[in-house]
């Protein structure tokens, strides 16, 4: 190793390797509980836990080479048929594993190592090993140590070997099975000579005649005299290689008065007195172990590694690529050509390519979620473990591809989710027996592709909501009216209001101040929506619904004082015009708007940007109701609807003064720059309206 | 001297570190992900040795052995199975199976090259 | 030229049977000429059938020599406890 930088690199990539293994692993023991397994799939298994010790020891992790070798060890006994895969030992699997993550990633991060369940897990491993006499290893477990290559070869020290060296005398004849599988004589010679001081003759009394000759047949044989001060293993070292395809002998001898009268050829004692090798067996056994032999399987995939940062240079070019199109197509308009021109029948053209390359690009950052299905997999023993439910979760469409950023931040609110259904959605052991639902609960984890967005569904087939304990625990908390009429719906939604919890005892699990409100914002900051269905007695369904890319916005293009802005379409819940009728003046600066049977409070972007003074009229104007995460509504004034269309969103650099309200910008089609609004911050940042509105409501009633 | 060497491993990391440690040393270096692709890429080169794991998916070393060994022109091509254990039955089936020599993992960079100077003459 | 033989680079396992018939038919002339410039690999089974060859030739009072010799074939018998004059005499 010349330099440390190869290492650190290859150390780098083991760690991603590590993780691709971990997700083969985690797949394999998945197919095993689902009983979708074949015979191939313990071998991947095995395969991932071996590999990684591999790799560990090459770096030195002791602590992952030694759990790993436990595992592995078990994983093997299973692989020979030599144990059986009982759930409960599938389940100790599952938990090895978790641990073998632990470990892989504590070594990554230089993190310390989580001991506490892995001595544990280790004793368990152990127990299985013991049951089964042919898994327990001949040597104690810490005789498996990094070893290095075993053919010391450059140990001698030719020159300086002291004259009192030892001499040995050497007979070696190689068998005729030697030479059949690419070892020769002279490379182990070779390496006896580099002991020390020797002189080697040659004993060629057993060649034959040319036409007896037969020429694959070993004849030769030679006598070494060594002057070395390595030892014995030393010199057995340069036979490992052949060690039982030859005979071979090792004496210590005089050498100062063997070597001058040395004889030519020496006559060679009957082989069977030199025969060192321990297992007189190992000489025979031609035979080949075929035990491996497995019809092949699917090829693996063939896969190109990409910096990210690469991938990231042509999502951006790309985008500018779409705005530059735009813009072509814009000013081909307003040259006034025909649409029937080929110009435009090309530019058509160029726009459906254009898009196609955009989404092909898209496609790259895309992964399947299945790495993230595998965390929630963990997620929910863990959760199951820790309030006592017996729960298994069941996957769909792992292999739905999404976003990589949005997978890596999709994590955090479905981990929540998951524990909610485990500890929330799903009924205790008991209750469920007495609602005769089977004592295993069910959590499904779903990910499907539905027009151009992805669905990501977590739902559980415990109780379903109660809603009449929600709502009276908003109206307990003072989130409702006391005397609020709602709808399943509402109720339902009551959930995502912030601080609340259903739960009556706080559990170790989720009563962490985290609520469905943490989830929802996290979702619509993607981009997202999040909604509930929940059925009495059949069990609650969060449905996710997100966009493929994070590049692109479904944006509403809007125009105040003149300017114009982009608003996520997601977060629009409808557009209203405004009338007298509907117009309300509560206090003097606060405007509403009466949307059914409620009051909204209006917020003038012209104002609140500074583009212009408050308007006092607002009658005509164009309004879009924007629903905030916290329950709270609010009504956004513009001037015109313009469009609605997918913008590429250009992220403004931090050097920029971060003003509230603005998310980032894009570019139009027209080569003007358009700011993209946050429309929950500019509702967030007025103050709380709520109890006026809530006075004029009850007024009003 | 120059050696070619094809490495076949189906761990990327493993087959990073024989490279390291192997082209510095003036080897050409050829890789393999598995026994299959190994066989494909033998039939464009002329390695001096091959390196081969044992755990792989498709076809695992033993399996990739047989096919080179079965090849006219491979029948003597000293080939050194890595293995992680030191264990001598291991290395007896490596033998067995038409293997010349092998490399415990994980090995040092200079007693690898040493142990492929040494098999290929 | 019928009485130079031209030796492969690998003289092992893989060679040695093709080699030992040529060695065969050359012996008949009593004339043995060896180029061993392209040897990488000396082997023991590619050694003895020379050792038999030169034997054959040198008991009618023929020629056995090398006209050629690799660096690392010379090495190789080297570490074998042979030359190519020893080889050539039939190592008797």
């Amino acid at each position: 190793m010349s330099s440390p930088d190869p290492m650190a690199e290859i150390r780098a990539s083991f760690f991603i390797e590590c993780e691709e293994l971990l997700e083969a692993m985690q797949d394999g023991l998945q197919m095993m509980d689902d009983g979708t397994d074949d015979s191939e799939t313990i071998h991947v298994v095995f395969r991932a836990v071996h590999s990684i010790k591999g790799g560990a020891g090459a770096f030195g992790l002791e602590a992952l080479v030694r759990f790993a070798h436990k595992y592995e060890t078990v994983l093997d006994g299973v692989r020979a048929d030599r144990l059986k895969t009982t759930p409960q030992l599938l389940k100790l699997f599952f938990r090895a594993s978790d641990h073998l993550s632990d470990l892989v990633r504590a070594c990554r991060d230089d993190t310390p190592l989580p001991i506490q369940n892995g001595e544990g897990l280790l004793e368990e491993l152990e127990s299985f090993i013991a049951t089964e006499p042919s898994l327990a290893e001949p040597e104690p477990e810490i005789d498996f140590r990094p070893v290095g290559l075993t053919l010391d070869l450059d140990l001698g020290e030719t020159d300086d070997a002291p004259a009192a060296s030892p001499a040995y005398k050497i007979v070696f004849t190689p068998d005729t099975e030697m030479f059949e599988n690419g070892n020769d004589a002279f490379p182990i010679l070779r390496a006896l000579s580099d002991l020390g001081p020797c002189q080697i003759t040659c004993d060629t009394n057993r060649v034959p005649p040319l036409d007896q000759l037969a020429p694959e047949t070993s004849y030769l044989s030679w006598t070494v005299i060594l002057e070395t001060a390595a030892d014995e293993a030393e010199i057995n070292s340069a036979f490992e290689f052949v060690d039982g395809l030859c005979t071979y002998s090792v004496e210590q001898t005089d050498a100062q008065a063997e070597l001058p009268i040395l004889p030519a050829l020496v006559d060679l004692p009957p082989a069977a007195e030199l025969d060192p090798t321990p297992d007189p067996d190992v000489t025979t056994s031609n035979a080949k172990p075929k035990e491996e032999a497995r019809t092949p399987t699917v090829a693996p995939k063939s896969v190109v590694r990409v910096d990210l940062e690469r991938i990231e240079r042509l999502v951006n070019l790309v985008g500018e690529l779409v705005i530059n199109q735009a813009m072509l197509a814009q000013s081909l308009q307003s040259a006034g050509l025909s649409p029937h021109s080929d110009a435009m029948n090309g530019l058509e053209e160029f726009q459906r390519l254009t898009r196609d390359i955009q989404d092909s690009v898209m496609m790259i950052r895309a992964q399947p979620v299945k790495s993230l299905f595998q965390r929630m997999s963990r997620i929910v023993r863990e959760a199951s473990s820790a309030v006592g439910k017996d729960v298994r979760l069941i996957t769909e469409g792992e292999t739905t591809e999404v976003d990589k950023t949005v997978i890596e931040r999709l994590a955090d609110p479905l981990t929540h989710m998951i524990r909610n259904a485990v500890d929330h959605g799903l009924e205790s052991t008991a209750d469920r027996l007495a609602a005769g639902k089977p004592a295993e609960g069910i959590v499904r984890l779903l990910a499907a592709h539905r027009s151009g967005r992805v669905i990501i569904e977590v739902s559980d087939d415990g109780g379903g909501i109660d809603r009449a304990r929600v709502q009276q625990i908003a109206m307990d908390k003072g989130l409702i009216p006391n005397d609020a009429v709602l709808s399943d719906t509402e109720i339902d939604n009551l959930l995502f209001m912030p601080g609340f919890s259903t739960a009556s005892t706080v559990s170790d699990l989720s009563g962490r101040g985290v609520g469905m409100d943490v989830v929802r914002t996290a979702i619509q900051a993607l981009g997202g929506r999040i909604s509930i269905t929940s059925t009495q007695g059949a069990g609650t369904t969060f449905s996710i619904s997100l966009p493929l890319t994070l590049a692109v916005l479904d944006g509403m293009v809007v125009e105040v004082a003149g300017e114009t802005l982009v608003l996520p379409l997601n977060m629009v819940a409808e557009t209203l015009t405004l009338t007298p009728e509907t117009l309300d003046t509560i206090q003097p600066g606060l405007h509403v708007v009466r949307v059914r049977d409620g009051f909204v409070p209006l917020f003038d972007l012209g104002h609140l940007l500074g583009y212009r003074q408050r308007q006092d009229d607002y009658t005509d104007s164009v309004a879009l109701l924007i629903t905030h995460e916290d329950g709270r509504s609010g009504a956004l004034i513009v001037d015109e609807i313009q469009d609605q269309r997918q913008v590429v969103i250009k992220g403004l650099d931090d050097t920029f003064y971060r003003a509230p309200g603005i998310a980032a910008a894009t570019i139009l089609g027209d080569g003007q720059i358009a700011l993209i609004l946050d429309p929950t911050d500019i509702i967030a940042q007025t103050p709380d309206q709520s109890q006026a509105l809530r006075a004029k409501s009850r007024m009003e009633a | 001297m120059s050696l070619e060497i094809l490495a076949v491993d189906d761990s990327r990391t493993m087959r990073d570190m024989i490279r390291l440690a192997l082209e510095p040393a003036g080897f050409t270096v050829h890789t393999a992900d598995d026994g299959i692709h190994g066989t494909e890429v033998l039939a464009d080169t002329a390695p001096d040795v091959i390196i081969t794991d044992i755990n792989m998916p498709r076809m695992d070393g033993f399996g990739f052995i047989d096919a080179v060994r079965d090849q006219a022109g491979h029948k003597t091509t000293p080939i050194l199975v890595l293995t992680t254990e030191a264990a001598p039955e291991l290395k007896l089936r490596a033998r067995a199976a038409g293997a010349t020599g092998w490399i415990v993992k994980p090995f040092d960079p200079a007693k690898l090259v040493k142990a492929l100077q040494m098999v290929a003459g | 030229m019928p009485d130079r033989l031209m030796l492969p680079p690998r003289l092992d396992a893989a060679t040695v049977t093709a080699l030992t018939a040529e060695l065969k038919d050359a012996v008949v002339n009593g004339v043995v000429r060896l180029d061993a410039s392209e040897v990488t690999h000396m082997g023991a089974l590619g050694v003895q059938a020379l050792i038999s060859a030169a034997r054959a030739v040198t008991e009618n009072g023929g020629v056995f020599e090398f006209t050629a010799l690799s660096d690392k074939a010379g090495a190789h018998l080297v570490h074998m406890g042979l030359t190519p004059e020893i080889i050539a005499e039939g190592a008797l």
